[in-house]
């Protein structure tokens, strides 16, 4: 398993790198994955398992421009960046 | 007589009563009477200087430290001048010069004692706050030992809350720097100066919905109208994470779907504001809601 975890907040994957930005205490954890790599893609697929199993939501998000993020039930290895928020509650 | 370098075996004795904001632990120097004294300041007078092997004691001390150091010495001490220092020692409040010739010569110096003084003086800032409130609270006078773990602890509360402090700070960096990325320039542009951005959105119907979302955490999100009023306020947000985090999250909910909007209507705390302008000035402000309410004149 050669996934990385890294606190980096990274404005564009560094070659070619896709992950998925897992919310906490910290800001968040971040997952990182080459889509030719299979066992980065195993690891971020089961990391991505883990955090639908907590409950957390995945939206993938695309550009710069402040696009909309688009909610994802299934691990996408081509999504090039996924943010998983905390369940909400009201105040 | 201790010399230069030798530490005689202390006893922490009793604290005396604080005097000038100073608190006394007397420690008894094994044999010989006299030597030694910790002083726990819980003021933070500055030691400017250390004596010095020759010159002028006096002019090598800082005045206030070495009057304020015998003033509390003296009461506890009784030291004994050499010959050749006897003016230093009435002078100066009984300092204990021991086996000295000469006032001048570093051999006669008390260096325990006054090492003590100044190695202990970061311990002694330290102390602070926390000494001094543990020492108030207590229903009896705490020994040495009890004070140096006190101070011990301190230290340790410290280190950790800045550590705390300084993680909280990346975390909201971090979180801050996440929330960037999915903004466009106009939305960080709005965040930065008017701490918050604007998110629009096809609503039901089709109809446009604009929300401004503030910096913040609860009762944050607003929809408003198309004059920028404020029609309701949603109260949601997760938990445990830095404020960008929550932003990000709001933003993400209300943008993505139907169906994640949904939600997060349906888990809001929704507060609809009235209709102020219909509501006529005579109902009191305690009456407004009611009578909104009740002639249909909440957004």
């Amino acid at each position: 398993m050669t996934s990385e975890l890294t606190r980096e907040a990274l404005d564009t994957p560094p070659d070619g790198k896709h992950w998925m930005a897992c919310m906490d205490h910290t800001g968040d954890t971040k997952v990182m994955w080459s889509k030719d790599n299979e066992d980065e893609v195993e690891t971020a697929r089961q990391a991505f398992k883990n955090m639908k199993k907590k409950g957390y939501t995945a939206f993938r998000v695309t550009g710069k421009n402040g696009e909309p993020g688009e909610q994802m039930n299934e691990f996408d290895p081509d999504a090039e960046r996924i943010i998983f928020t905390k369940p909400q509650a009201g105040g | 007589m201790p010399l230069i370098g030798e530490a005689p075996a202390l006893t922490p004795g009793p604290i005396n009563t604080p005097i000038n904001g100073y608190q006394l632990i007397e420690i008894d120097a094994g044999t010989s009477a006299g030597y030694g004294g910790i002083i726990i300041a819980q003021t933070s007078a500055t030691i400017t200087n250390t004596i010095t092997t020759t010159g002028n004691m006096a002019a090598n001390m800082d005045m206030q430290t070495w009057q304020e150091w015998n003033q509390i010495y003296t009461l506890t001490m009784t030291g004994t001048g050499g010959s050749g220092c006897t003016n230093y020692v009435t002078k100066y409040g009984g300092w204990p010069f021991t086996a000295a010739t000469t006032a001048y010569n570093t051999s006669v110096v008390n260096h325990f004692a006054w090492n003590v003084w100044n190695d202990r003086y970061d311990r002694i800032q330290a102390a602070g706050t926390r000494a001094v409130e543990i020492q108030r609270y207590s229903r009896r006078k705490l020994s040495e030992a009890e004070l140096l773990a006190a101070l011990a602890e301190e230290k340790r509360a410290r280190e950790e809350a800045e550590k705390r402090a300084a993680e909280a700070r990346a975390a909201e960096k971090r979180a801050d720097d996440l929330l960037r990325l999915c903004l466009s320039p106009k939305q960080i542009d709005d965040l930065e100066k008017k701490n918050c951005f604007y998110v629009e959105i096809d609503g039901r119907g089709g109809k446009k919905e604009r929300y401004r979302i503030d910096r913040g955490s609860h009762g944050n999100v607003k929809q408003i109208d198309d004059k920028g009023s404020i029609i309701r306020s949603f109260c949601i947000q997760p938990s445990g994470v830095p404020a960008g985090d929550i932003l990000l999250t709001q933003k993400l909910w209300l943008e993505a779907s139907e169906e994640t909007r949904e939600e997060f209507w349906a888990t809001a705390n929704i507060t609809p504001l009235m209709q102020e302008k219909n509501i006529p000035h005579t109902v009191p402000r305690s009456e407004r809601r009611r009578y909104a309410e009740a002639h249909g004149l909440l957004h």
